[in-house]
């Protein structure tokens, strides 16, 4: 993702110096200074920060309308580092880095690169850096604007994944995200989706206009209720099929497609602004060849935590968490009878109960809550353990390293069952790899991971 | 189901007691409800006075009756089978499917069949609810093993575990019987689940050792999948590995092949190597692009590819380097073309 990007670009330059003359731009770490040229029709530019004070910097080198501003804080990395960007039309990945199905680039597409001194490549660095991508009202045109959300295409990616916690500013055209890896970027958006009845039927297949003909497609389709504003993922046995973003009231909807006829077994679950997963959702459906399966009011469980890991008896806990907007929450507390309460969600979906622990036994209790909006009723989601005691110890707030992620990549997924698959029946398995801590990986362990599983 | 398995336990009490005469056979057997008889009691350990077995039997019942709420539910697993009555040389499907009220992620066990009367063709698991496979099917003597997982858990009515195609090698009888069967709970802690089992009965008659049976086209490559890069300091020495998996929804995945190439036009020429995840990448330094290709057993295929984490710059790619010849030799020769003629 150089200016060298491949044996096209060889011949261009090579041809361009031999016709012409042009040199190949050479960059230098020489200050923030910010250099355009232009290269295959695409626009590149490029400048550079400084390790110590950080810096801003816009890249407007087509128009304001697509511009791309960087805010990289102080201490990112060890050293100054040269930003060099490329942007190109939207089509130009459309065969290399297609997007994912469904889904339409929206404005234009971005290489961003980080060089040391010394141009060697720098593919992550120690904070995360904000970015902001401006688009227009006819890059929309005909799409879901509130569902636009960035994406990456990082180095030895297969699909692009999902940015979580971007955000859409859609008064002033602007998405703005957070990321520490360095690769290729792009905004995408799908049309908008039509209403969400639970049903299945054939297809339509073909459009309008066209007078071609058109083998029906075979899709899912997943709609309901999640988090305002929070990445909902959709797993296809067990591996991400497809990412999306819930609205500001917290609605999601998203097709898989590209399916054979057969069953499969498809999960939902959503994050919450904390980084709190849901509970797994599946659902085995069965699929027909050019039918279309739609899996419609879904309502994933609230997420839930405890400020508390042991209270003094008749103090509060305060148990916490995220639902759809203005949900009313029940939050029940598990003990030798089980008490209920109420709270209602705020506008982001955030809920907060306090629960006077007066009338619970010393020992260990659980809690886990369920949400209602609209008529519809979620399941009960995660289950959390609290103690009532003789002290108070205040909770973790940080999200903890998840069971079974054996690599630490925030991801329980086939890397971690591949670990856990080596060391199955193996004598002295690491205590990362033991995770009921019985000494050995057997089946137990691997039931642990399964629930545990994120994709 | 409990209530299911209470009323089978209570019938086959009373069904002991009904017998207490008949104790000239050397075995007795008792089963339950549509399932092959698997208990044998010898007959001298049985034989005490009526009232005796009366008082234990009733000891026994309520013994369970008191258990019974610890026994919330079982999962059960039953082998389906459409037809019983199979003719010599004929091939027919065994499903092992699961029916459970709680959700269960982790199953292994194991499927015996007579070896003498029948011969297991494939092993289908395309439409599985097992996501990953701990085992992998495979046939051992007269034996199939496996050990899966169902991450975020099952719940429900026949989900499909595997299907065996079997042919009928002779006339015969016997039954396929689930063993060693364990399944687990879907609750973070891997709590065992009680399993209820039961056998598949056949009967296979003389037949026509003509018989052509028919094979169902698939024409649909295996599912798209996400191949993944990863290292893990305390496993394979500590290099890097590939990780991949997918699923033929008709014919099923027959086997995976990998390659790696830093080029790009010349990665055509190149070999692909037959390969099981995890796989050890050649090119520890990830310069390279990795393809791995799913092929099921009809021979459809599926082709994903990885970008190197750390691909080459382009004057580091010899490929770059023969195009550039290639166009410098094509400039060249241009040139002197017009030349010539401008010199006529």
């Amino acid at each position: 993702m150089s200016l060298i990007v491949g044996c096209g670009g060889l011949l261009f330059i090579v041809s361009s110096f031999l016709i012409t003359g042009l040199p190949r731009p050479v960059f230098a770490l020489s200050g923030n200074v910010a250099v355009s040229a232009f290269v295959r029709g695409e626009t590149y530019a490029t400048t550079t920060f400084s390790f110590a004070s950080g810096g801003t910097h816009t890249f407007t080198t087509l128009n304001s309308n697509n511009a791309a501003a960087f805010t990289f804080p102080p201490d990112f990395y060890g050293q100054s580092l040269q930003l060099q960007a490329n942007s190109y039309p939207k089509q130009f990945f459309a065969a290399t880095k297609p997007p994912p199905s469904g889904k339409s680039f929206i404005g234009k597409t971005y290489d961003f690169d980080l060089f040391t001194a010394s141009s060697s490549q720098i593919t992550a660095v120690n904070k995360a850096i904000t970015i902001s991508f401006t688009y227009t009202a006819a890059d929309v045109s005909g799409m879901d604007e509130s569902a636009l959300a960035a994406y990456r295409w990082g180095t030895g990616d297969s699909a692009w994944s999902l940015i979580p916690g971007s955000t859409i500013d859609t008064a002033n055209k602007k998405v703005t995200f957070s990321t520490d890896h360095f690769s290729s970027f792009s905004l995408l958006a799908a049309p908008p989706a039509a209403s969400p009845a639970p049903a299945t039927s054939p297809s339509s297949g073909g459009g309008g206009g066209g007078g071609g003909i058109f083998a029906p497609e075979t899709k899912v389709i997943f709609s309901g209720r999640a988090y305002p504003g929070m990445q909902v993922t959709i797993l296809k046995d067990a591996q991400i099929a497809v990412q999306t973003v819930a609205d500001p009231g917290a609605n999601f909807r998203v097709a898989v497609s590209g399916l054979s006829a057969g069953s499969y077994l498809f999960g939902v679950y959503a994050e919450d602004g904390q980084g709190r997963r849901s509970s797994l959702l599946t659902f085995p459906v069965a699929v027909t060849s050019g039918v279309t399966v739609e899996m419609g009011s879904i309502f994933i469980a609230p997420t839930i935590a405890v400020d508390k890991n042991e209270v003094k008896r008749g103090d509060n806990l305060v148990i916490f968490g995220q639902s759809a907007p203005k949900a009313e929450v029940t939050v029940a507390v598990s003990s030798e009878g089980e008490f209920f309460g109420k709270a209602i969600a705020d506008a982001g979906g955030a809920y907060l109960y306090n629960f006077d622990t007066a009338q619970l036994e010393k020992g260990q209790h659980l809690t886990k809550s369920k949400a209602a909006v609209g008529g519809a009723i979620s399941p009960f989601g995660k289950t959390v353990s609290f103690a009532v005691g003789a002290k108070t110890v205040f909770a973790q707030l940080a999200v903890k390293v998840l069971k079974g992620d054996l690599n630490n990549d925030g991801r329980v997924n086939l890397v971690d069952f591949s670990i856990l698959a080596y060391w199955y029946k193996r004598a002295n398995p690491p205590a990362s790899a033991d995770l009921n801590g019985d000494g050995k990986v057997d089946l137990t362990d691997f039931s642990i991971m399964a629930f545990y599983w994120t994709g | 189901m409990a209530t299911e398995k209470l009323t089978s336990l209570i019938s086959a009490l009373w069904r002991f007691i009904g017998r207490g005469s008949e104790n000239s056979a050397r075995l007795r057997q008792y089963g339950t409800k549509g399932a092959q008889p698997n208990f044998y009691y010898p007959v001298d350990r049985i034989i005490m006075n009526s009232r005796m077995r009366i008082k234990k039997c009733f000891i026994t019942a309520l013994a369970t009756l008191a258990l019974l709420p610890l026994v919330t539910f079982a999962a059960e697993i039953r082998i389906d089978g459409k037809n019983r009555e199979i003719k010599a040389g004929e091939q027919f499907t065994a499903t092992i499917l699961l029916n459970t009220e709680e959700s269960i992620n982790a199953l292994e066990g194991h499927l015996s069949f007579p070896a003498d009367v029948l011969e297991p063709v494939a092993i289908q698991s395309g439409n599985s609810i097992v996501s990953f496979w701990i085992d992998k099917p495979k046939i051992e003597a007269d034996e199939i093993f496996f050990s899966g997982i169902i991450p975020g858990g099952f719940m429900g009515e026949n989900g499909l575990i595997l299907s065996v195609l079997f042919r009928a090698k002779k006339p015969g009888g016997g039954r396929i019987a689930i063993r060693g069967m364990k399944v687990l709970k879907n609750d973070g802690a891997g709590a065992a689940a009680a399993a209820i089992t039961s056998d598949f009965q056949f009967s296979i008659a003389q037949g026509d050792s003509a018989v052509v049976n028919k094979k169902e086209s698939d024409r649909e490559p295996p599912e798209t999948f996400r191949p993944e890069v990863a290292r893990d300091e305390a496993l394979l020495g500590g290099k890097w590995f590939l990780v991949f998996a997918t699923q033929d929804k008709e014919s099923g995945i027959d086997h995976y092949e990998v390659k790696e190439s830093r080029q790009r036009i010349f990665t055509l020429f190149q070999k692909w190597s037959r390969a099981e995840s995890p796989y050890i990448l050649r090119d520890q330094e990830l310069r390279s692009n990795i393809f791995v290709k799913a092929s099921d057993r009809a021979g459809n295929k599926r082709i994903m590819r990885i970008m190197p984490r750390n691909p080459l710059i382009g004057y580091e790619n010899y490929e770059d380097w023969i195009i550039i010849v290639i166009g410098l030799a094509i400039a060249y020769a241009i040139r002197k073309f017009l030349w010539r003629r401008n010199a006529k």
